[in-house]
């Protein structure tokens, strides 16, 4: 990306007592980048928002913020001057239930020091964004989840900061907002926003996330999703015969590049490792045909980033039964 | 006052004027007072003992000073703890409003109308008296040391009651147990507050028509 870090961690380290919540993150994000920062419950992913947004002091390691460090050295000016900076959106819409939407928007302007002028125009860029212009004057209790969260969205894009974290975004939300809320993060990224993304929804993350951080109370893995794929998984060619071969050894076995097969799910099927799956499928094929096996599929297999999120978690487990 | 504290004084009241609690307990209170003190003191005969003078306007100097007292006591209790409860907190805490700046703000906010209520009552009370000429409510209200109470217990103990709710909201988990401890923690001051208000010395009588003058020679003062 080669664009400057906004948020830079380095052996950041939270401890409640005892407890560990976090330890040992050291990473990177830059500006215009979504930072998708994934892991199971309890991982450590919201105390990590909390210490970024000088809600908590860390314990040990140091980070910087949109250019200014946070931790016990940093003075009350300072903490309000790095706030200006950042916005954050937690999971809980935490709006006030018994004030309007408007009055929510206008409350939060106000604390970022809009000016009066500037903020009418604002809350109305913010809520159209999220698609809520025809409920801006509605009070807030009376809105369904999905909406509040729309609210909430609204409230974290007010003023307009360089990091943007935001927590489960799209919890609450029905496809089409939640579509609304992929391509308004999209479009901040394109305006050089950095957005610091925890969510559970992979799927989601393997869509917006340039990079990806899979925690559990350390960090797993950092890198793109494609980078943790061919970290986690060695490449793999799927076959699909319309008869079970009567000896895959002889067949797929001999062909150069094929590293070890094992059975697929179903009868006929068979998942063969290489370390270059498009290099060695035309050889395997032939080999397929001279062996006189009908062929009714052959593809690469492909891991999502939900199969290399719970590699990385599973791993986890397993490191810690042991 | 800057930017940020009046933007959390502002969404204080605008979230007050929709709580029916708060909304009962700033309207009631100075009813009560108007009720049973107003009506005992322009009713009072002007031959009455000092002793009735001094229950009577003993009960109007401390419906006075409950005011200041408890107003805020249930406003505060409500603020940290209302916050908590619908989340609002963290998303506030993570703007660049100072620790300093938001507890003036939530300080501030109870402070105005308990303050300002508790004046207005009492200015409303001694105009009241004078439009009608009521000189037995006036010699006994509308004295300096009153006058004194007025300015600066009716804010010590505003500021006593914020600081005490404001502790306890933040270290309880229900809005209901919250007032009700906040309650509790009034009364110490309220005892103070009674014995004071019914121990003050009149100055002196009048009458509701034309004035005299007094005969009681007490002089006041402030013994609170």
């Amino acid at each position: 990306m080669g664009s400057r870090p906004v948020i830079v961690a380095e052996s950041l380290t939270k401890r409640f007592g005892p407890r560990v919540a976090f330890e040992d993150l050291s990473f990177e994000v830059e500006a215009g980048e979504v930072f998708g920062f994934l892991g199971p419950n309890g991982a450590g992913k919201t105390t990590t928002v909390r210490v970024l947004a000088t809600l908590l002091a860390p314990t040990a390691g140091r980070a910087e913020v949109a250019g200014l460090p946070i931790g016990p050295t940093l003075s009350p000016r300072q903490g309000s001057e790095l706030r200006q900076r950042i916005s954050v959106m937690p999971e809980n819409a935490g709006l006030y239930l018994k004030l309007s939407v408007r009055e929510n928007l206008e409350f939060f302007g106000r604390l970022y020091g809009i000016a009066r002028g500037d903020l009418g125009g604002r809350i109305a860029e913010c809520v159209r964004a999220v698609g809520l212009e025809d409920r801006v004057e509605s009070i807030a209790g009376t809105l369904s989840k999905g909406l509040r969260q729309r609210a909430a969205l609204a409230r974290a894009l007010l003023p307009r900061p360089a990091v943007l974290f935001l927590d489960e975004p799209t919890s609450g939300l029905d496809p089409e907002a939640s579509l609304m809320v992929r391509e308004l993060i999209a479009g901040l990224r394109d305006r050089g926003t950095a957005i610091f993304l925890t969510t559970h929804r992979l799927d989601e993350a393997e869509r917006l996330c340039d990079r990806v951080a899979v925690l559990k109370t350390r960090l797993r893995s950092v890198g793109p999703p494609d980078a943790l794929r061919r970290q986690v998984f060695s490449g793999a060619l799927e076959i699909r015969l319309a008869e079970p071969l009567a000896d895959p050894d002889r067949v797929v076995g001999m062909v150069a590049g094929i590293s070890g097969w094992q059975p697929g799910a179903e009868p006929g099927s068979y998942i063969l490792q290489t370390a270059e799956p498009a290099a060695v499928a035309p050889e395997v094929v032939r080999a397929l045909v001279a062996a006189g096996a009908a062929v009714v599929r052959v593809a690469e297999v492909e891991h999502s980033l939900e199969d290399v999120y719970l590699e990385l978690v599973e791993e986890k487990l397993v490191e810690g039964r042991t | 006052m800057n930017y940020r504290v009046r933007a959390l004084v502002r969404k204080e009241f605008a979230e007050y004027r929709r709580n029916k609690l708060i909304v009962i307990t700033m309207t009631a209170l100075p009813a009560a007072f108007l009720f049973v003190a107003a009506r005992a003191a322009f009713t009072l005969s002007p031959n009455a003992s000092p002793a009735v003078l001094r229950a009577v306007f003993g009960q109007a100097r401390l419906f006075l000073l409950i005011l200041p007292l408890f107003l805020p006591s249930t406003i505060a209790a409500f603020s940290v703890i209302g916050e908590r409860e619908q989340g609002a907190l963290e998303p506030v805490l993570t703007t660049p409003a100072t620790d300093a700046e938001l507890l003036l703000g939530k300080g501030l906010a109870p402070a105005v109308p308990a303050v300002g209520l508790s004046w207005l009552l009492y200015a409303g009370y001694l105009a009241f008296a004078a439009a009608i000429g009521n000189t037995v409510v006036l010699h006994a209200m509308a004295t300096g040391s009153q006058v004194i109470a007025e300015i600066v217990l009716a804010p010590s103990l505003t500021g006593y009651s914020i600081v005490t709710g404001l502790l306890i909201s933040a270290r309880s988990s229900d809005i209901r147990v919250a007032q009700q401890l906040s309650a509790i923690a009034t009364l110490p001051p309220l005892v103070v507050v009674a014995v004071t208000s019914f121990r003050w010395p009149d100055r002196g009588r009048g009458s509701t028509s034309p004035a005299r003058p007094s005969s009681s020679p007490s002089t006041p003062s402030v013994s609170c």
